[in-house]
């Protein structure tokens, strides 16, 4: 009895431990600003590209104009300004004040009113449109969601720049954050299920199994933008392609998180998604899920690549349990840049 | 939980640098948990899914309704398959006629347009193959036709679902085009006037 007892107990105090590690150990927020800034973007070229065709989704006389889209919905929640203005010069105005918000996201310009309103005009506009959605807005709503949490706007941003700008010292690099932890973590595990489940729901099709699922896909004209069918006369390298894909898709939950492995696995989604954005014709979707996959490159990366340092790098000793005096001063000065 | 106030010596942050863990509440704690779990509810209630799943769903469609995340993430699964567009003929009052398709590539541009309007023909499919209501669909149809009535001002308009098969390697091998008719296979979804 008592070896259960300890064994309970070590493991409710192991899994609290790595729970609280995991989840709420500060880092530097270098990561989270660069997923803004392609957020940022992609939010701004998505809806840039609903500025062509306006009428035509939005419009009283849309493919799907708002009494169809209520008459379809099948959930009471998905809410959308939409559903409450109806002038077509008010609609036009709001979109082009959302287009300023998505630039002020990317540039990193009051970021954390404007992460807030990104995510909400991003959600809006999806539950006005269900029927002309793909996978690229379910990544951009994911991840101007939880930009929302960290303080994305302490580097790489006009925030910072304008700071640097008031302050008669030089500014400290930005503060590594909890906040920015908790932000990151979410977006890697939701990329994990996302990934467990884009994998295992493909174990249903046979096209999976006997290695012809990526012929289906390369063989498909409406999504076809590069011609690929010259694969036909290497039946394996497709039967490989295939059995790699969903190899990588169902173990990426797993081979993400070991160090050793961490490398391999992100720079396999490279030419994955690349794939799909240069052969099936989805660029944006191929790109936004590579940004995603920024979220395991680590800030460390980040700055060296970018030459910059973090306040990290800049202490000589590990950050204190209890933040001494001058941290505190920082990290007031970090909550106000986000 | 209770965040730890120590350093736990194996422990890094995303960075890779050992850092110490701060003190947080504990409802940050159940706030996270519950919406990891919300997230992975969403592909497991998916059909065929268990009752469990389903009533998992139940308790947390609001949340994931409202903050767009209900996705199943079925993408290309269980197997690439054929594309759907929508083909209509229309007829203006001055007895001409005019004929169009979408997703056509010729017209939307860029891309991503075309992404979005190739979506519109999909997903109605999607829906007829899901189990919705005809009414739901009818809805969806006479909507597509009142918007092509109205932007080329036509009278009447006929619209036909176009399901583009896809063809077999040795068929491709055999000098068969992606874009051969014999892949069309054409299912008509009705005709709209502008009165009606």
């Amino acid at each position: 009895m008592d070896l259960i007892r300890d064994y309970i107990r070590e493991l409710r105090r192991e899994t609290t431990r790595h729970w609280n590690a995991f989840w709420f150990t500060p880092t530097d927020p270098a990561t989270l600003a660069v997923i803004r800034i392609f957020t940022g973007a992609m939010l701004f070229y998505t809806h840039l590209v609903w500025l062509l065709d306006f009428e035509a989704f939005f419009g009283t006389d849309a493919w799907l104009n708002a009494e169809t889209v209520a008459a379809i919905r099948t959930s009471d929640f998905a809410w959308s300004h939409f559903w409450i203005v109806q002038s077509p010069q008010l609609l036009w105005g709001l979109h082009f004040a959302a287009l300023g918000v998505f630039a002020c996201l990317a540039l990193g310009l009051w970021t954390r009113p404007v992460s807030v309103l990104a995510y909400l005009i991003a959600v809006s506009y999806a539950h006005r449109v269900p029927m002309a959605l793909f996978g690229l807005d379910q990544i951009n709503c994911m991840l101007a969601m939880y930009l929302m949490i960290g303080p994305s706007g302490a580097a790489f941003s006009l925030d910072r720049w304008r700071l640097q700008r008031r302050s008669a010292t030089p500014l400290l690099p930005a503060v590594p954050s909890v906040s920015a932890n908790v932000s990151i973590r979410l977006m890697q595990v939701h990329l994990c299920i996302l990934y467990l489940f884009a994998g295992v729901s493909k174990l249903k099709g046979a096209a999976w199994w006997d290695g012809t699922a990526l012929w289906l896909a390369v063989a498909n004209f409406e999504y076809q933008s590069i011609d690929m069918t010259w694969l036909v006369e290497w039946p394996m390298v497709i039967n490989f392609l295939t059995h790699i894909t969903i190899l990588w898709e169902v173990s990426y939950c797993a081979l993400v998180w070991p160090r050793l492995t961490r490398p391999l696995v992100i720079l396999l989604a490279i030419p994955l998604h690349m794939g799909i954005a240069l052969c099936l014709g989805m660029t944006t979707f191929g790109l936004i899920m590579l940004v995603a996959n920024f979220s395991f490159v680590s800030p460390a990366l980040v700055r060296r690549i970018l030459g910059t340092r973090s306040k990290a790098e800049d202490t000589t000793i590990a950050i204190p349990a209890a933040p001494a005096p001058h941290l505190v001063r920082t990290r007031a000065a970090s909550r106000r840049l986000s | 939980m209770n965040a730890l106030r120590t350093d736990p010596p194996n422990v890094t942050s995303p960075g890779g640098s050992p850092a110490a863990t701060i003190r947080v509440p504990a409802w940050v704690s159940v706030l996270i948990l519950l919406h990891v779990a919300a997230v992975f509810i969403a592909p497991c209630s998916v059909s065929p899914s268990s009752q469990l799943s389903r009533a998992a769903w139940f308790a947390v469609h609001p949340y994931l309704d409202a903050a767009y995340l209900n996705h199943g993430y079925h993408f290309f699964a269980p197997e690439p398959g054929p594309s759907h567009l929508i083909r209509y003929e229309l007829e203006r009052a001055d007895g001409t006629t005019k004929r169009g398709f979408f997703p056509d590539r010729q017209q939307h541009w860029p891309r991503l347009l075309y992404h979005r309007h190739f979506m519109l023909s999909e997903h109605l499919n999607a829906l007829a193959e899901s189990g919705a209501s005809q009414e739901q669909i009818d809805v969806c149809i006479a909507s597509f036709a009142r918007h092509l009535l109205n932007e080329h001002d036509a009278q009447t308009v006929r619209l036909y679902l176009m399901r583009h098969l896809l063809p077999r390697p040795d068929e491709v091998m055999s000098g068969m085009r992606l874009d051969d008719s014999s892949l069309f296979r054409e299912k008509p979804l009705g005709t709209f006037s502008k009165d009606s």
